[in-house]
């Protein structure tokens, strides 16, 4: 599936996803990195040795999700754009997820966008809370949106202007 | 005639990093460019680089252009000849160059062939159609020149090339209505395949073009789908109205300077078609003549640097120059590239590669 | 079809030239290439094929195919993809093959 449409399956996703209560205890790092591939840098750039040392250069990365404490370090050196951080604690209805946005215009905070599934289809109303750019990300600005819990982990990206959400 | 010790032909990731570590050795380097500004296809690539904090992973390729440049320009053993094109290697080891409309001769000691690759084409009706580029001529354009190629693509392809280009083209505002490929599953890395999905972006595995539409200019592609023998499967069609298409169907190196020196050469469709046979320290049959890069077989930029260092020691060392940790160091940069292509990825590399190596100790011909 | 805005690149153009193509006056900037120029001025044409008069637009954009091949200031077959556009310049559509001497 994932190798004909470039959408990773519901297995897949399962695979990385953190436990249910990981997820209920704050943020953390979700890695959907599924194809050894000769890279590294998410295993350097972590501060807290949750993202464990590579063997080899092309295994899989290794999060230990109890180590994470979802600082999205990781989320805009990742060359594949594979990392996002959950929060299921935001409040009680919503989830906030941190995604990383290489386009323009970017969104300024409290904007309504839509909020775009794998496939880039809009599935659901989001807020962006924080629109973070700072020169250390290097113009890999994260964004901190807001979602209805059940689409926490639907939601991967935004769209904002036309109807299709794109 | 303009002597040399080492003469690096061409100055992109390769051959800038061959000049890097040939010039640690002590070693004089003249390093031609064709173009006026040196850093070959990296200075188009705005994404991150894979692999390790080695080969500057996590960095975009515009900034490595930059870090290598700053490097080579500072360093008082390399000469930089841009705007120079070499035209020819000659059986008495005379190179021929013509600097913005200069023709001139040089005499090396050793040479350095990193001229890269060039974008393979595709037939099918109408694809000499203006609107009809490589994906690399895209990149040139709007990247490096900061126009925009139209207002609708489909990009042909989904190799790490096409997936990177379509997602650039986004960046840059155009409009990608498909990425197509001929093979059952996407080619580049899914990650990048990832990205460009949840923009919205539809990619068609095991789809190919049948044919492109208009009359001066391009206005539309139609696609149709491949049965399990790669035969078109009539129905199937899907037009798409475009100005744009980009083909990014691979690379082949340009090794014309190679032929001519007399290097022994070897077809490996792994590699891009045909390629030098070296040893493992890069150098070719001809002794005094090595390579790095795509030109001796087509990969990643992250490789083609490795070897560039690689090829830089190789060069400086026949020379006689060498480090108290010459050994140290070239272990260190065959780890790297074995690393590079151990995994399932490098599959295909590690292939081509073990068709094309001789022993070092392994006859040499030639002399340059 | 000039992009104003990037979310990773700055575009620091040179200063504003003229220059002619087919004796229409167009606009370019120093340092980049004349087919940048003419690409962004809408030109996608130029030249035809010699027997079956198809046009021809560039393909690689770096000085490997010579799809691209133009007169410029009389010079014939000049790969318009690495010749950089100057103030004044001349640029023509070639037809035939061109006349060297």
């Amino acid at each position: 599936m994932l190798e004909k449409t470039g959408v990773p399956a519901a297995s897949d996703l399962e695979n990385v996803m953190p436990s249910e209560e990981r997820l209920n205890r704050g943020p953390v790092a979700v890695i959907e990195c599924f194809q050894n591939i000769p890279c590294n840098p998410c295993y350097t750039a972590c501060s807290r040795n949750a993202i464990k040392e590579f063997e080899d250069i092309n295994d899989l990365p290794n999060i230990d999700h109890e180590a994470c404490n979802g600082c999205s370090l990781c989320v805009s050196k990742c060359p594949g754009l594979a990392i996002m951080i959950m929060d299921m604690t935001y409040s009680e209805q919503e989830a906030l997820i941190k995604i990383p946005y290489e386009f323009l215009p970017l969104p300024k905070e409290n904007d309504l966008v839509k909020g775009l599934d794998r496939e880039g289809k809009p599935v659901c109303e989001a807020k962006v809370i924080k629109v973070m750019n700072p020169k250390s990300f290097d113009k890999t600005p994260i964004l901190s949106i807001a979602v209805k819990k059940e689409f926490a982990k639907i939601v991967r990206n935004i769209g904002m202007g036309d109807e299709d959400g794109r | 005639m303009k002597p040399a010790e080492v003469l690096i032909i061409g100055g992109g990731p390769a051959g800038l990093c061959a000049a890097i570590s040939a010039a640690e050795l002590g070693c004089k380097v003249l390093l031609a460019d064709r173009n006026k500004k040196l850093g070959g296809q990296l200075v188009k690539q705005t994404h991150m680089f894979f692999g390790s904090e080695k080969q500057y992973a996590s960095v975009r390729g515009i900034d490595i252009a930059g870090i290598l440049l700053s490097k080579v320009e500072n360093n008082e053993n390399v000469e930089i000849l841009s705007d120079t094109t070499i035209l020819g290697i000659y059986e008495d080891g005379v190179v021929t160059a013509d600097q913005s409309g200069n023709y001139f001769k040089i005499r090396p000691d050793a040479i350095i062939v990193a001229t890269g690759a060039s974008e393979k084409t595709l037939a099918f009706p109408y694809n000499d159609l203006p609107g009809v580029y490589g994906a690399g001529a895209v990149q040139t354009l709007m990247n490096e020149y900061g126009v925009k190629p139209g207002n609708r693509v489909v990009m042909l392809g989904a190799g790490n090339i096409g997936l990177i280009v379509s997602y650039q083209l986004m960046q840059a505002g155009v409009e990608v209505a498909a990425i197509v490929d001929a093979s059952p599953k996407i080619g580049g890395y899914l990650v990048h395949a990832s990205k460009i999905r949840r923009m919205g972006v539809p990619i068609y595995t095991g789809h190919t073009v049948k044919e492109a539409h208009g009359t001066e200019t391009l206005k539309g592609v139609t696609i149709w789908q491949l049965d399990d023998k790669w035969n078109p499967i009539e129905g199937t069609e899907k037009r798409f109205d475009v100005d744009v298409m980009c083909i990014s169907v691979g690379l082949t190196p340009l090794s014309e300077l190679l032929w001519q020196a007399g290097c022994e050469m070897k077809y490996v469709n792994e590699l891009g078609g045909f390629v030098p046979v070296r040893n493992e320290d890069l150098e070719t049959s001809v002794k005094g003549i090595f390579v790095a890069g795509d030109v001796s077989g087509v990969e990643e930029a992250s490789s083609a640097m490795v070897e560039g260092f690689l090829a830089g020691l190789s060069a400086a060392n026949y020379l006689g120059y060498t480090i108290y940790n010459i050994n140290e160091k070239k272990n260190d940069l065959h780890q790297q590239l074995n690393a590079l292509r151990s995994g399932p990825v490098g599959e295909k590399i590690r292939k081509g590669i073990s068709e094309l190596i001789f022993s070092s100790e392994a006859a040499v011909s030639k002399e340059i | 079809m000039r992009i104003q805005e990037h979310p990773i690149l700055i575009f620091e153009r040179g200063s504003k030239i003229t220059f002619t193509y087919n004796d229409m006056l167009l606009e370019g900037y120093e340092g980049e290439t004349i087919a940048a120029a003419l690409h962004a001025a809408g030109v996608r044409v130029l030249s035809h094929s010699h027997e079956k008069h198809r046009p021809r637009g560039f393909f690689c954009a770096i000085g490997n195919c010579s799809s691209c091949l133009m007169e410029v200031d009389g010079e014939p077959n000049v790969r318009i993809c690495v010749e950089m556009v100057k103030d004044g310049m001349a640029v023509r559509t070639q037809e035939g093959k061109g006349d060297i001497l």
